[in-house]
């Protein structure tokens, strides 16, 4: 495992090598590490399990790059007059397709820009005339030299078919862009290294991607090969003498005659960082991925905020039935206290019960002689008689007369404000007038 | 399998969605009524504590009370003469507060809640206050006699006399 600068997001690069395919990891804290697989559908599979091995991707998901072999990609160097990305991209489209062997609407295409010059026109009469200047040349725009690749959709998606059965990448650069990126900056170098099994030979143009043709599997017959590619990359544009040749370690044979034949330094291909800062290498992502990409990084999210909502749900829920089951806890208790409080509660009853039961016995307030005391004391004149008394166990009667009608209803409101008879309600009828205008009045107290 | 199309996804949607409404308005509707049940129950029963409690903590007279009762109340040992002791006592009473008694009839022995009872009914005849003094006499309570019926009225032969008419009964323990 190796260091290397700490790295924001865990990341996982899937890349082509000599015979067979590598996966390299890298961890946040910056820690990598490299595997090999025979082909892309197992480098897959090695990957991941690289990944949870590093437990990558444990807090977030795992940024994918794959860097995929030339041999998917179709290759033009175009020279167009000018410098804005969008036109430069309708141009590269319409000049493109002229050249590719399927339908434009199915490939991904895109471009890396090599070179930027300004373009001189010729002075017009005209103007020079009127300003005097009639020599000066004006300047008329920029040319741009680029190398348009593409690639088939189809074949892109029929070769990342394992991969894309996980997860889509997040970027998808061609690998000879990466093997470029080791050229010296300033200077023409070519570079002779292995995809797979296929010897591919390069031009790099400052570090960048100008020419590249497959050599076939026989590195051998590279030799013989050699003078027709170099001469088609003249016939394009690209420069074919070169200050230093980059050659891959599984063909350091090879390297004299490279050296004699191209009259240029041999030096070996240090093994090649898979990732290249953004924008060194081209992006060929098709368009459906990055739709089908960001349709199922919507899903992702729309899951993670159902499945928050859920727990949520779930939480409200459990505590509504621990609210339940306390509160059901609560009662059950208070139940049992009152089921252990009852017998005393019984027996407060049955003593209180006897007591008021025997209470005619055993209360002064009950009993006859303080009733009839009471009834006497409330007796409103010393006019007033009373002539019957009744008595039973649930109410007293009190019959007499008073000499008017109004001591008579005197005497109802004296006994119901008696607090010694306040056990008894009184009720009375309207007093009866006699002959000799004397009230006579009959009241019962009950109990 | 076939994945569904939109149109079948979004009818999928609201078909669950609209189970998922239904169920939870019935479980929280059942929730929420258990909850409210819950909660009256308990404010009953918190509430029905604290009265046996008061009941319980305001007691402790009913226990001397009981106490005194028991100790006091007169247990019947004779059932037999427990009608003429009773009738003896009232004379008693009668002679030593210048009433006169007639009409006399014993009861018999009854059972009741209260105990075991003897009733006497008589007829007396006094001034308004020896009468008072009678009935104070008999009716201490430590003696345990109580006036079941009391009829007092103005003689009509001799208005400064009471003509009564008594049903008294002496309350045994049970």
């Amino acid at each position: 495992m190796q260091n290397r600068e700490a790295s924001a997001t865990p990341s996982l690069a899937l890349f082509p090598a000599a015979c067979c395919w590598k996966a390299e990891a890298v961890t946040a804290r910056g820690e990598s590490s490299t595997q090999e697989a025979p082909s892309f559908a197992e480098v897959v599979a090695t990957g991941f399990a690289l990944s949870a091995e590093l437990r990558l991707g444990a807090s977030r998901p795992v940024r994918v790059t794959v860097a995929v072999p030339a041999r998917l990609a179709v290759f033009e160097r175009l020279t167009l007059p000018s410098a804005n990305q969008e036109e430069l991209a309708d141009m590269v489209r319409l000049q493109f397709e002229k050249s590719l062997p399927y339908p434009v609407e199915e490939t991904t295409i895109g471009f890396q820009i090599l070179s930027q010059t300004a373009i001189e026109s010729a002075p017009s009469e005209v103007q020079g005339l009127d300003d005097g200047n009639a020599e000066t040349p004006k300047e008329a725009g920029v040319q741009t030299t680029l190398l348009a690749c593409g690639i088939h959709q189809a074949s892109l998606e029929t070769f990342c078919a394992p991969l894309l059965e996980r997860l889509f990448p997040e970027r998808l650069t061609l690998w000879a862009m990466h093997v470029a990126a080791q050229a010296p900056l300033g200077k023409t170098a070519c570079g002779l290294w292995r995809e797979e099994e296929d010897v591919v030979f390069g031009i790099f143009e400052s570090g960048r991607l100008g020419f590249l043709e497959i050599l076939g599997t026989e590195p051998e017959s590279l030799l013989s090969d050699l003078p027709r590619v170099l001469m088609s990359a003249d016939m394009a544009g690209t420069p074919s003498e070169f200050n230093e040749i980059l050659l891959d370690p599984t063909l350091s044979g090879l390297g004299e005659a490279l050296s004699s034949f191209l009259r240029a330094p041999v030096r070996e291909l240090a093994s090649p960082q898979n990732a290249l800062p953004p924008g060194e290498a081209v992006d060929l992502m098709p368009e459906t991925w990055r739709k089908e990409q960001s349709r199922k990084d919507k899903n992702r999210a729309l899951r993670r905020r159902i499945a928050a909502a859920g727990a949520i749900y779930v939480v409200v829920i459990l505590a509504l039935l621990g609210d339940l089951g306390f509160q059901t806890r609560q009662l059950n208790l208070l139940r049992k206290d009152a089921i252990s409080l009852q017998p005393k509660v019984d027996a407060v009853i049955d003593r209180e019960t006897r007591w008021k039961q025997l209470a005619p016995a055993v209360n002064p307030n009950r009993s006859a002689v303080e009733l009839l005391f009471q009834v006497w004391q409330s007796l409103p004149t010393p006019e007033t008689r009373i002539t019957r008394f009744d008595l039973d166990q649930n109410q007293f009667v009190v019959e007499g007369e008073t000499p008017n009608a109004q001591q008579a209803i005197e005497f109802v409101e004296k006994l119901r404000k008696k607090p010694e008879l306040s056990d008894f309600r009184f009720e009375s009828g309207q007093p009866a007038i006699l002959p000799n205008d004397h009230a006579q009045f009959r009241i019962y107290g009950k109990l | 399998m076939n994945r569904l199309t939109s149109r079948e996804r979004l009818l999928v949607v609201l078909f669950g969605g609209t189970l998922f409404v239904l169920g939870n308005l019935m479980l929280f509707s059942s929730m929420t009524k258990r909850h409210a049940r819950l909660t009256g129950d308990l404010v009953a029963k918190r509430s029905e504590i604290q009265s046996l409690k008061r009941l319980l903590s305001g007691g402790e007279s009913g226990v001397e009370r009981d106490a005194w009762l028991t100790a006091n109340q007169p247990k019947l040992t004779n059932p037999g003469q427990a009608g003429v002791q009773l009738l003896e006592q009232i004379k008693e009473a009668a002679r030593a507060n210048e009433v006169l008694l007639d009409n006399q009839e014993l009861g018999s022995v009854e059972t009741k809640p209260v105990g075991r009872t003897v009733s006497v009914q008589v007829g007396a005849k006094g001034s308004w206050t020896n009468t008072l003094k009678f009935m104070q006499a008999l009716q201490q309570p430590d003696h345990f006699i109580v006036f079941e019926n009391a009829s007092l009225q103005v003689d009509p032969g001799n208005a400064s006399r009471m003509a009564c008419r008594f049903k008294i009964s002496k309350w045994y323990a049970p």
